[in-house]
């Protein structure tokens, strides 16, 4: 072997160890991507060590089929995208806009916004509460029906105890009565439905 | 993105070929796959045990790397971010395949980041028995042979050597240790390597075949 390939395997044995210098990293990168000689010897040396760490596991050394096939690969995404398409993220990435300070500012006022709203809400206090109110504006049937006692009624399909509450709260919502959220006539619905007279 | 001076050793020449890589030489990128093919397969193997799957999904975890390459930013190992995208690729492949890996599902889990050394050598056992026959013995000849020819490697070269790939120390501890100057070590480490080398390939060349 001339003394130049020599030289340029130590510095490859160096660069297995991380142990080069950076102007000598570049000479050694050259040579390597340049000589398949040099190349057989970087799958070697990391093999070696391998083999020395972990015996028989270790296995065989990577072959040169395996690479060439990803690189061809690799060729076909070259044209397409290339290392920095990020078609594939592998951990988080940064929003597009996440240096721009204006977006942040945007943000921070929406939440305070939200804030406010909800303590001006709770501020005003119950009187003042729509939904709730409304849920009990449909309550006085059943209001009216407090203090009523269950009432036992024989039928054709046996004996029920009718619930004064129930009742009001069917009579209350009647159109929602009969059917299911399937719209299917489901049997305890048939036999809960404010249809006093099929009863 | 992976600063280095450039005065200073690489503590990391994956970085660099990362580095190169991003810069637009694709022959950066081959290096990584040919250092790390084996390592990738054999992690692999532990959740697939078909043999032409491992090959796939393999393949499948390097050019995912690559598309995902801008966004190493050297933060951790090279290798434990190719371990994190090829148990992702394995993981995704098999839910498409309907296939439940066969092997120590548990090991994806693990939450280990720093190269994973510990579960990867306590399942080498079992990643093994996935292997032919053939290729078990024709491991443990190389493995023999390389352990012999350690053994007749001069003193020198064999402590060398041996504190490098099995203790793990940088050419300045071993010149410590050793009492001699960097350029001696790095001369001894590069002998050492050769005349194993020597020794092996007669055998790997049977083996394996098509070489680069």
């Amino acid at each position: 072997m001339v003394p130049e390939d020599a030289a340029a395997q130590e510095r490859l044995s160096a660069l297995v160890d991380g142990e080069c210098m950076r102007p000598e990293f570049d000479a050694a990168f050259g040579d390597l991507a340049a000589r398949d000689g040099l190349r057989q010897a970087w799958v070697e040396y990391h093999w070696i060590g391998e083999v020395m760490r972990s015996g028989r596991q270790a296995g065989m050394p990577a072959d040169a089929g395996f690479a060439a096939a990803v690189m061809a690969r690799v060729a076909v995404q070259d044209t397409a995208a290339g290392p920095s398409g990020s078609v594939v993220r592998a951990g988080h990435a940064e929003a597009a806009n996440d240096p721009v300070l204006r977006w942040k500012m945007v943000a921070g006022l929406a939440s305070l916004v939200a804030v406010f709203a909800v303590a001006w809400n709770v501020a005003l206090g119950p009187a003042q509460q729509g939904a709730p109110e409304l849920a009990q504006a449909t309550q006085p049937p059943v209001a009216a029906a407090e203090g009523l006692r269950d009432t036992v009624v024989v039928t054709e399909r046996g004996v029920l105890i009718r619930d004064p509450q129930l009742e009001a709260l069917m009579a209350a919502h009647r159109q929602v009565g009969g059917m299911s959220a399937l719209e299917m006539p489901a049997g305890f619905l048939r036999n809960a439905t404010f249809e006093g007279p099929q009863r | 993105m992976i600063p280095t001076p450039p005065d200073l050793p690489p503590t990391d020449p994956d970085a660099l070929l990362v580095q190169r890589t991003l810069d637009g030489d694709v022959r950066a990128f081959e290096m990584l796959v040919v250092k790390y093919q084996r390592r990738v397969e054999r992690l692999i193997g532990r959740m697939v045990r078909d043999v032409d799957l491992v090959q796939d999904i393999a393949q499948e975890t390097f050019i995912r790397a690559y598309r995902a390459l801008a966004q190493f930013r050297g933060d951790a190992q090279f290798y434990t971010w190719l371990y994190r995208i090829a148990v992702n690729t394995a993981k995704k492949q098999l839910m498409e395949l309907k296939r439940s890996p066969l092997v120590y599902m548990g090991a994806l889990n693990s939450g280990s980041d720093d190269e994973t050394s510990g579960i990867e050598y306590e399942l080498n056992a079992q990643a093994a028995d996935a292997e032919t026959p053939e290729a078990i013995l024709a491991s443990k000849e190389i493995a023999e042979a390389v352990n012999a020819a350690m053994d007749a490697l001069p003193k020198e070269l064999g402590q060398a050597i041996a504190l490098r790939e099995i203790e793990g120390l940088s050419y300045e501890e071993i010149a410590q240790a050793l009492d001699c100057p960097i350029g001696t070590v790095r001369s001894r480490i590069f002998r050492a390597r050769e005349a194993i080398s020597a020794r092996i390939k007669p055998m790997l060349e049977r083996q394996t075949g098509k070489r680069w």
